[in-house]
């Protein structure tokens, strides 16, 4: 892993911003890539004069927001088809499926906003309200740009004013993300499977 | 009921994790220094605050470009290339990594003959000084 990191590493040092761009932007599209790290290295590299931290932070913004909402319009646009097509017609016909729609509608809005800083989860997060017709283009953008804007300005921050210690945070990070994922995990279950339970 | 409990949690997730980035972003504004004590790269440190030292050639890595090397330790454009005789046109945009697979030297020899020309270059620019 550490090997993967130094050789995006490389790429952002040869092509910079555009090299940000990308591996931000297909991470955003659930493609497996260290956007958080790329960000606090790319910040730290900012914090040492190679790279300019204003456009880092724009770069990263754009690339995160492109990749949210390109999840989310093909998912919306050919994700039912699509799946109905390869085999997942049973999931999607299911009442399980229908309860967790419902669940990601009833709390849409801090869904999505939590949900960018939660790595991993987002990009799925973009797929799943994109299926969903009932949650508004407007409030997915509206409240995907709030989330975005505050993971990509606080991330970069962190990278540049904490410099040496971004690998550190980014352990932390991932320690703190898979919490998330877990609580996460652990509430929706809870919430559809027991939800005569009193909270 | 139940609906505005789980918008308590969220936004106290939120401000939670919103918090901890106020936090950890006013810690490092105000002591900077105290920062590096978690340095795994010190490179990573040196920005125009607080200057690279000779010592710090140790973190050169082969991901690091040439360009970003002679940035990061102030040398002259040329200064590697000359020293090393590198005549690669991609010069100096490509990783060391990659520039020692395309000469055929190995990955530590050539990083140990940057590490001391870096300081010999950082040493005699000291002395004029």
């Amino acid at each position: 892993m550490t090997t993967f990191i130094f050789s995006i590493l490389s790429y952002i040092l040869l092509y910079k911003y555009v090299a940000l761009f990308l591996v931000a932007y297909l991470a955003a599209l659930l493609i497996p890539l260290p956007s958080n790290s790329s960000l606090l290295a790319a910040s730290a590299f900012a914090s040492q004069g190679y790279l300019n931290i204003y456009i880092v932070i724009v770069v990263a913004f754009l690339a995160n927001e492109a990749g949210d909402l390109t999840g989310f319009f093909i998912a919306r646009k050919y994700g039912k088809g699509m799946l109905m097509k390869i085999g997942f017609r049973k999931i999607m016909m299911s009442e399980k499926y229908a309860q967790l729609e419902k669940f990601i509608v009833l709390h849409s809005r801090i869904t999505i906003f939590v949900t960018r800083f939660v790595g991993g989860i987002g990009p799925l997060v973009n797929i799943l309200t994109g299926l969903s017709e009932k949650i508004h283009f407007k409030r997915f953008l509206v409240y995907g740009i709030a989330g975005e804007f505050v993971y990509v300005i606080s991330l970069s921050l962190t990278g540049y004013f904490v410099g040496s210690a971004w690998e550190d945070v980014t352990s932390a990070l991932e320690i703190a993300s898979l919490v998330g994922v877990g609580i996460l995990i652990l509430f929706v279950i809870k919430k559809m499977f027991f939800q005569k339970m009193k909270f | 009921m139940m609906h505005e409990k789980l918008r308590i949690i969220g936004w106290g997730a939120v401000v939670l994790v919103g918090s901890i980035f106020v936090v950890l972003f006013f810690i490092t504004l105000r002591q900077p220094k105290s920062a590096q004590r978690f340095s795994l790269h010190p490179t990573f440190s040196t920005h125009r605050r607080t200057p690279v030292e000779v010592k710090d050639v140790v973190y050169i890595g082969p991901w690091m470009t040439f360009d970003y090397v002679n940035k990061l330790f102030l040398l002259p454009d040329d200064y590697l290339k000359q020293s090393l005789q590198v005549t690669n046109s991609k010069y100096p945009f490509i990783t060391l990594g990659r520039y020692a697979r395309e000469v055929n030297i190995n990955n530590d020899e050539l990083i140990k003959n940057i590490r001391s020309d870096i300081e010999e270059y950082l040493m005699s620019s000291s002395t004029h000084q």
